[in-house]
């Protein structure tokens, strides 16, 4: 093979800006997915998440065994110091997550392209198999405490380093975060199989994260030991050889820059703690369109084994307190009759005898809340789409608005919790109202009389202790006007398909 | 974890509360005290070893002392007219006290991140990866600032041995081997299967 033409080790500008974005967009992830984890911290290696199953955990608390608890109280608010943004606030922290996402990509494919304008490739892409013994003189040089000769410029070990982050340690991130899109592994039930399942899938996204933050620790670590001064001019400024006053002016900008990230990170935290509102909207905007293109027209096509089933799922939520549902509860909802009305040629009233005369779906899948655990249950009910044709919806129905019996007695003063969904997502195979969990009648924990199943959508777009459902043509007048309670109150997003 | 004081306001109108019972609480000076105590014993493990591995591989027991002196008076501390007593006193002193500082390090990260309750082999894992990263920190970065002239000055049989391999399997099991035997701010295990709370 003909030798390869020496590399300055002076970065070109395409280089430099993409590592400073790279920088921003990985400090935004790491934060926000502190945020997230914060949601449910806890990891697993099997989806049924069984409490004291975790691998790790990051919370300071346990739940009582023998007494009733939600998922929802087993959230661990971070400090701001720490997540983006912190003190419990998983909607914006994944909106954050999300926008950084879009970032991070867009740097990562600008980065590639620099890559392959010139001869820059080399700098990460071994072309000999000489790399292999060469890594290994170079990790003894390190031990000895010295430092290897250098490469071209990189020398073996930092370019099969840096070979593995960038086109291993990546694709594994991005591919887990996708593992756990709803809407894929509804689409494509084996995906998040490849990585061993759901919680498998979330459990080595957060172990490349940790990968993420011990490379950086000893990326930072070796470039003192090769010479801070001179490495950073190279980073900052392309500089091959630079003087000591060239190095001078790299480390005050390299500083500048730093400061100006802190800033940032402490503007946005500020900014989602006391704007929330605010934050919502703009990151809604960014976030949104890229999801309902790529995700939202999935269809779910899960068929979980029997043996899959999850003996003891997890609840989320406290049912409703108010004596006209307890009364219906104690009498197994007998005189309870289902509304749908709205934007509809004829409007429905149904009993729940009634609704078991309808043709009936039976469907296991797993349940997956966006906190991050989940669960495999059997569901039957109604599909949606059987009583939208019986319904029949007006031509300027857009959404469906299921209102519920859930007062929301922990939190009140912020109304009964309600849901909104396209109405295309209702038309969807597997999307359901069941009235049947595990082959029993719902149980109150988790909605009864009746839910909604979106196997395509996280779980709290799946509305329980359903009361009425209504054709609407806006859900912009309905609560806040942001398409469901959580995400009024706790900015989660009006769509959920990851 | 949401102190009043903190830069950063909240415009949200509620909280909701939480249930739960705690496993592990972080008292300041608790874990300092556990933290200097792992590192201390930890101290002890790795000095004993590299002093054991500097005899057999050099024939000399006493160049680990000279090396942590050299970092304080120069590469003169390593020339064989330097006195022994002030070697083994000065190196002592400073082998000690980055001991200490490692492991109060140690136990605070463990605090912070809420894995004084980690499951045992966890808490080992962490210890090794520690370890590794304070050698790494301690002799590839900081090393070559504080003291350039130290770096390579030691063969590679030597330096792998008193260098990364005593760090990941003595002084950084030794911490995990305190924390898991002492679980220091644990209240209660979150693994353990009890049918016994008070509903």
């Amino acid at each position: 093979m003909p030798s390869l033409p020496p590399i300055e080790f002076g970065f070109p500008l395409g280089i430099r800006l993409t590592h400073a974005f790279n920088i921003l967009f990985l400090t935004l992830l790491i934060r926000s997915g502190i945020e997230i984890l914060g949601g449910h911290p806890m990891l697993y290696f099997n989806d049924d998440c069984r409490p004291g199953s975790e691998w790790i955990r990051f919370t300071r608390k346990r739940m009582f065994r023998n007494q009733r608890w939600t998922a929802e109280d087993e959230k661990q608010a971070y400090t701001p110091w720490l997540a983006l943004p912190g003190r419990d606030n998983l909607g914006l922290g994944r909106f954050w997550h999300f926008v950084a996402v879009l970032g991070w990509l867009l740097t990562g494919f600008t980065y590639l392209v620099v890559l392959g304008l010139d001869n820059q490739w080399q700098r990460l892409v071994p072309t000999s198999w000489t790399v292999f013994p060469e890594a290994w003189n170079a990790a003894l040089a390190y031990l000895r405490l010295d430092l290897p000769s250098a490469g071209n410029p990189y020398n073996a070990l930092q370019q099969l380093t840096y070979l593995a982050v960038i086109f291993l340690l990546t694709p594994v991130q991005i591919l887990t975060g996708l593992a756990m899109s709803p809407a894929l592994a509804g689409r494509f039930p084996g995906f998040p199989r490849l990585f061993g399942g759901r919680q498998a899938a979330r459990s080595l996204h957060f172990l490349g994260l940790m990968a993420f933050v011990g490379f950086t620790v000893h990326h930072i670590a070796l470039v003192i030991a090769h010479g801070f001064g001179g490495g950073l001019a190279s980073i900052v400024l392309g500089l091959a050889a630079p003087t000591a006053a060239q190095q001078a002016v790299a480390i005050a900008i390299a500083l500048t820059f730093l400061a100006a990230l802190i800033v940032l990170h402490v503007w946005a935290t500020r900014q989602s703690l006391q704007k929330p509102r605010v934050v919502q909207d703009v990151l809604q905007r960014i976030v949104d369109p890229v999801q309902t293109r790529l995700l939202q027209p999935l269809i779910s096509r899960q068929h979980y084994s029997p043996h899959d089933i999850t003996a003891d799922p997890r609840p989320n939520g406290r049912p409703p307190r108010h004596e006209e549902y307890r009364n219906l509860a104690e009498r197994g909802f007998n005189g309870w009759r289902f509304e749908v009305g709205g934007l509809v040629e004829q409007p429905l009233s149904l009993t729940i005898d009634e609704l078991r005369t309808l043709k009936m779906e039976h469907q296991l899948t797993l349940h997956k809340c966006i906190q991050g655990w989940s669960y495999v249950a059997a569901w039957q009910g109604v599909p949606l789409r059987v009583l939208l044709d019986r319904c029949r919806p007006t031509s300027s129905a857009r959404y469906i608005l299921f209102k519920t019996f859930d007062e929301k007695w922990e939190e009140p003063g912020h109304g009964d919790y309600y849901g909104v969904i396209d109405l295309h997502l209702a038309r969807a195979p597997q999307s359901l109202l069941a009235y049947e969990m595990n082959g029993h009648p719902l149980p109150v924990d988790f909605g009864a009389p009746l839910r909604l199943r979106l196997e395509t959508q996280l779980g709290y777009k799946m509305v329980k202790w359903i009361r009425s459902m209504e054709l609407i043509a806006d859900y912009k007048d309905i609560g806040a006007g942001y398409g469901g309670w959580r995400s009024d109150l706790l900015h989660y997003g009006r769509i959920a398909p990851i | 974890m949401t102190s009043s004081n903190s830069p950063f306001g909240d415009s949200r109108p509620w909280a909701p509360p939480r249930v739960g019972l705690p496993v592990e609480h972080c008292e300041p000076w608790e874990l300092v005290k556990h933290g200097a105590r792992a590192g201390l014993l930890a101290g002890l493990a790795l000095g004993v070893v590299e002093i054991g591995a500097s005899f057999v591989l050099r024939a000399d027991p006493w160049l680990p002392f000279d090396f942590a002196t050299a970092i304080i008076v120069g590469p003169e501390a390593l020339a064989p007219a330097f006195p022994l007593a002030a070697s083994l006193r000065l190196g002592l002193v400073i082998h000690v006290l980055l001991s200490l500082v490692s492991g109060v390090a140690f136990v605070a990260i463990l605090a912070l991140t809420f894995q004084l309750t980690a499951r045992p082999w966890l808490i080992m894992i962490y210890g090794m990866l520690f370890g590794v990263t304070v050698w790494e920190v301690d002799f590839l970065a900081v090393l070559p600032v504080i003291a350039p002239k130290l770096t390579g000055r030691l063969d590679l049989a030597t330096q792998v041995w008193n260098g990364i391999l005593s760090y990941c399997l003595v002084y950084g099991p030794t911490l995990a081997a305190y924390v898991i035997r002492v679980r220091p701010g644990m209240l209660d295990r979150w693994w353990r299967v009890d049918e016994s709370e008070a509903t």
